[in-house]
């Protein structure tokens, strides 16, 4: 490791408890503490590597060929500086809002409603706030249904905070409208109990001796003896089926680029018509045509291998048939004029608008619900918006690498050794909110188990990947003015996410905790099981497990990315931005069961 | 408090332990045979075509996900597009009847264009995975699995000779197992099998409806009985064309579509022999034979990829049954990403600016063209039902 500067102003500060006085407890004391915790904060600080090398070897491509990996900088900083050009100092935490690290017993408050009172947690958690203009979470929101996409200054000039607020009440009011009139529809026919009469009416045709689910298992078993006729085949005749479909693709694959060498008058499949003794035909079409014959030969070999299980297709498409007659046949329409298809998707909407209350005609926790809550944050930071107040300044985080790669040629096949460098910059960046727990369980086999809850939120004004080379890289020696034009060069190219909100929730307490272990072989199992009923001691009852399964939906966390704008290189002063690939939204995200083990690629 | 710290250290005492508990010695000879296990790679590769040069960096991860998915929505590539604009932005239609013939209109927005929808791929109640039984007391996961995911971004030099970022996707080497969505806009490859039969097309055409001359009824009296298949694509709603009108020659396909079924001209194929009846039904206005080609993306609302577990040979591998080449990108220009479905004329997947989502045929084991969907041309108008993807409930939680 080259040099390594560490530019750290650090003010350590310790909740005022904590070292207020040492002193033995008894096992009384002891019992009843619930662990207040140690605070910290990183004021005034600033970090960078400034010119330190890290290699990092030991990475492969696909065919076991070794590449290197530089780590060429790292920073953080204070927000404004520049690709990290410029030391500017941030605060990570402060003596009001700051990091806290403790003991925490289950139950002890709302926030740890989902841990049974005997688990003792140990938490790490990041500054929080109540102000949901400090909250970045909450503010994310505010600014995705305001527009914005780089911190206050996206949102246009003379545009109100309450723009937002504007925005999810026309969404609201289109839920509401659309839970009226499914409402009317059903309400005709079924009077006060629409929605629980339809879903009753739409589970019931799903279920084991319901019209759908039976005739669903008609149409596997099709399939299952379609699929078995076909292998039937292929043991009998090793490898021709897959062959004659190889030879079709080849021959389809050889007419478009013939076609593509005439002037495409007639249709791809249609022959140019050459007259009688063929002689009104350039000598490309005339190639055409012959290739048309060709791939239509081709064709009809593996329409005769498929006659093989004719039986079989036609006995699955008479079973699917059945089953478009149950649900939009004449027969499926109902007093309320629709088909069966179209009330059980209008029973599934029911539940996506009230959630579970829909089963007992409310409309409580659905959509509608959910961004009701919604509403009052976005309008709380309207008002604080409107009233002057500003968000604190974040962080900014950059990295920069080089690798050296073998690289494939994919016309000519030729292998070259190539380098290549990436920079990820983070402007902007906020942490709050985020914490971690870790507690222990006995396992399945009685021993202790290491299980966890993570909440990850992760806030950036912009994160900039950029790939720009050594055109790029900023040398110790560079005067301010070419500083200033590298970084110029370096963001007219990035690739930039602007607003970008990474918020992942895994695990939910004793109810779905996550557990890391690592194999003897040297891979890792990461695992979040499906929410364990039988830990509740209640009888297993379908409507034990629903109410079980219908808590851990209302209240287990969700995850979001969330990116306000994509933007490619800058955006030109006139004319159309084409580098704006608009916004990109995986919202509500939550894994209900979840298992990764890692494996060697090589 | 002294309390704290004391309780604190304490229970950090625990926790580092319990881990400890369950950990076994290696022998010596075991510990040899462990290397550092790879479930990170690098690919770099360039290719060039008309003249443009992209250069491609592929990171593959050696992981092996199972999951039961929820999301309330995915949206991407959310930015302005306009109907007639050039790039093949499917308009939003409404479909009625006159009583006999389908009717059909656009719809318009507040400034009275006509609309589109807002993003080039919308997904509401997106799940990976299912639940079997979920009314029962018993459900359970129906796991959706991932075997080597990759991401990837392609760079191409500006006009400074300067290297830039041009596109970026998400795929997986071989997936298995449900996909469900209500498909409110997509945009990219939606390929999918219909299958149907000359019974069913007879019927439709001659005797409950009269749409076959006398000729053609004759002609698909005589093949009552046989096999008759088409691929179908995402398609523009009002015109039943692949294209939607106004789109230039240099756009390869439409976007924001909410339809998809056999595009106009595009006709079934069956057993050499019957080829004389194709014309009959050949698809034109959105009907083949007096049967509706045209269908809203949205009634397909859950796609198995790749073999389901009741029609997979006893003892088949994943490796066997799962599918390949699906990915989800997002460029700022024509990139053309490798086709990664494993077929024998796999070449490239043309995609253009914006967001493309891949769920294309691809080739299983014995190299077999597979769709991951299949549907019956007649039944296949009430969709595809959704999977159970929630407990006591199809979606919403």
């Amino acid at each position: 490791m080259g040099r390594f500067i560490l530019v750290l102003f650090v003010s350590l500060i310790f909740h005022s408890h904590t070292f207020a006085e040492l002193r033995s407890l008894s096992e009384v004391e002891m019992s009843e503490a619930t662990g207040e915790g140690l605070g910290f904060a990183f004021e005034d600080f600033a970090f960078s590597t400034d010119g330190a090398v890290a290699t990092v070897t030991g990475f492969e491509n696909s065919n076991n060929e070794e590449i290197t990996a530089e780590w060429r900088q790292f920073y953080i900083y204070g927000e404004g500086s520049q690709y990290g050009t410029k030391p500017v100092t941030t605060d990570i935490g402060s003596y009001l809002h700051p990091w806290v690290f403790r003991t925490v017993r289950g139950g002890s408050s709302p926030e740890y409603a989902a841990f049974e009172a005997d688990t003792a947690l140990l938490e790490l958690k990041a500054d929080s706030y109540e102000n949901p203009l400090q909250d970045s979470a909450s503010f994310i929101l505010h600014n995705r249904y305001q527009g914005c996409i780089w911190g206050h200054n996206g949102c246009g000039e003379g545009a109100s905070p309450f723009d937002a607020v504007t925005a999810v009440d026309n969404q609201i009011g289109e839920y509401n409208a659309e839970y009226s009139n499914l409402l009317n529809t059903y309400s005709a026919v079924y009077g006060s109990q629409a929605s629980s009469s339809l879903i009753n009416e739409t589970e019931a045709v799903q279920t084991p001796g319901g019209v759908v689910y039976e005739q669903q298992l008609v149409i596997e078993s099709r399939r299952a003896e379609l699929e078995s006729a076909i292998r039937s085949y292929e043991n009998d005749n090793p490898g021709v089926y897959a062959a004659a479909q190889q030879t079709a693709g080849a021959e389809y694959q050889e007419a478009i680029d013939l076609y593509e060498q005439t002037d495409q008058s007639v249709s791809l499949g249609d022959k140019y018509s050459c007259g009688l003794f063929g002689t009104s035909c350039t000598q490309e079409e005339r190639a055409y045509n012959n290739q048309i014959d060709d791939w239509a030969d081709a064709q009809d070999a593996v329409g005769d291998i498929e006659s093989n299980w004719k039986d079989e297709t036609l006995a699955l498409s008479a079973a699917n048939g059945e089953l478009g007659d149950i649900l939009i046949g004449e027969d499926s329409i109902d007093e309320t004029g629709k088909t069966l298809a179209q009330r059980i998707a209008d029973a599934d909407r029911f539940q996506v608008l009230c959630g579970d209350s829909a089963t007992s005609d409310d409309c409580e926790n659905g959509l509608i619900s959910r961004r009701g809550e919604e509403r009052g944050t976005i309008n709380d930071i309207a008002i604080a918006i409107d009233g002057g107040q500003i968000r604190r300044q974040g962080m900014d985080i950059g990295s920069r690498f080089k690798f050296e790669l073998v690289n494939e040629n994919k016309n000519t096949g030729e292998i070259t050794r190539v380098d290549d460098f990436l920079s990820f910059e983070l402007r902007g960046v906020y942490l709050d909110g985020a914490y971690m727990r870790l507690w222990s369980r006995p396992d399945e086999s009685g021993l202790s188990e290491l299980q966890g809850e993570l909440s990850l939120r992760f806030f950036a004004k912009e994160y900039a990947i950029s790939s720009c080379g050594v055109e790029c890289e900023i040398l110790p020696d560079d005067s301010p003015e070419t500083i200033q034009d590298k970084v110029l060069l370096r963001d007219s190219t990035a690739l930039k996410l602007n607003n970008y909100l990474y918020d992942l929730n895994l695990g939910y307490g004793d109810i779905q905790p996550m557990t890391f272990q690592v194999t003897s072989d040297g891979n890792f199992l990461f695992e979040m099981d499906m929410p364990d009923f039988d830990r509740t001691g209640l009888p297993r009852t379908v409507e034990n497990v629903r109410a079980f399964f219908n808590d851990y939906y209302d209240n287990a966390p969700k995850s979001n990315l969330i990116i306000g704008q994509v933007q490619i290189g800058s955006v030109p002063e006139s004319g159309p931005n084409y580098g704006d690939l608009g916004g990109v939204r995986a919202v509500g995200l939550r894994a209900q069961y979840l298992r990764i083990e890692s494996f060697d690629l090589n | 408090m002294g309390s704290t710290i004391r309780v604190l250290l304490c229970l950090i005492v625990i926790f580092l332990s319990s881990p400890l508990l369950a950990l076994e010695l290696l022998q010596d000879r075991e510990l040899a045979e462990v290397t550092g296990q790879a479930f990170v790679s690098v690919d770099s590769s360039s290719y060039s075509e008309g003249g443009e040069t992209w250069d491609f960096r592929r990171i593959n991860l050696g992981l092996d996900i199972q999951t039961l998915l929820t999301a309330d929505e995915l949206v991407v590539g959310e930015f302005e597009r306009s109907f007639r604009d050039g790039d093949g932005t499917a308009p939003m239609v409404v479909e009625g009847s006159d009583g006999s013939t389908r009717t059909v209109d656009y719809i318009y927005d507040e400034n009275g264009d006509v609309a589109v929808p807002s993003a080039d791929l919308i997904l509401e109640n997106f799940a990976l995975g299912a639940v079997k039984d979920p009314y029962s007391a018993n459900p359970e996961v129906d796991p959706f699995r991932i075997r080597a995911p990759y991401i990837e971004l392609a760079y191409q030099d500006n006009d400074q000779g300067i290297r830039q970022v041009v596109g970026f996707r998400m795929g997986f080497g071989r997936a298995q197992g449900y996909l469900s969505a209500d498909l409110l806009s997509v945009t990219g490859n939606f390929e999918a099998h219909v299958v149907g039969n000359g019974t069913d097309a007879y019927r439709s055409a001659c005797v409950d409806g009269n749409s076959g001359s006398w000729d053609q009824c004759l002609l698909l009296a005589a093949v009552q009985g046989s096999v008759i298949y088409s691929p179908i694509e995402l398609l523009d709603g009002y015109t039943g064309n692949a294209l939607p009108e106004g789109t230039n020659e240099d756009a390869g396909y439409i976007k924001r579509a909410t339809w998809a079924g056999v595009p106009t001209g595009g006709n079934f194929s069956t057993s050499s022999w019957l080829s004389g009846i194709l014309p009959l039904l050949t698809a034109k206005n959105c009907e083949i034979s007096g049967v509706k080609s045209c269908l809203k993306t949205g009634i397909y609302q859950s796609i198995y990829l790749g073999l389901p577990e009741d029609q997979r040979p006893e003892g088949a591998t994943f490796e066997e049954t799962s599918a390949r080449g699906m990915f989800v990108s997002l460029q700022s220009q024509d990139v053309p990403w490798e086709d990664l479905s494993g077929l024998s004329n796999a070449g490239r997947v043309y995609t253009e600016r914006g967001a493309f989502f891949n769920s294309a045929a691809y080739a299983d084991a014995a190299g077999n063209r597979r769709y991951p969907l299949t549907l019956d041309l007649y039944g296949g108008l009430a969709g595809k039902p959704r999977v159970a993807t929630c407990v006591g409930r199809v979606k919403g939680c």
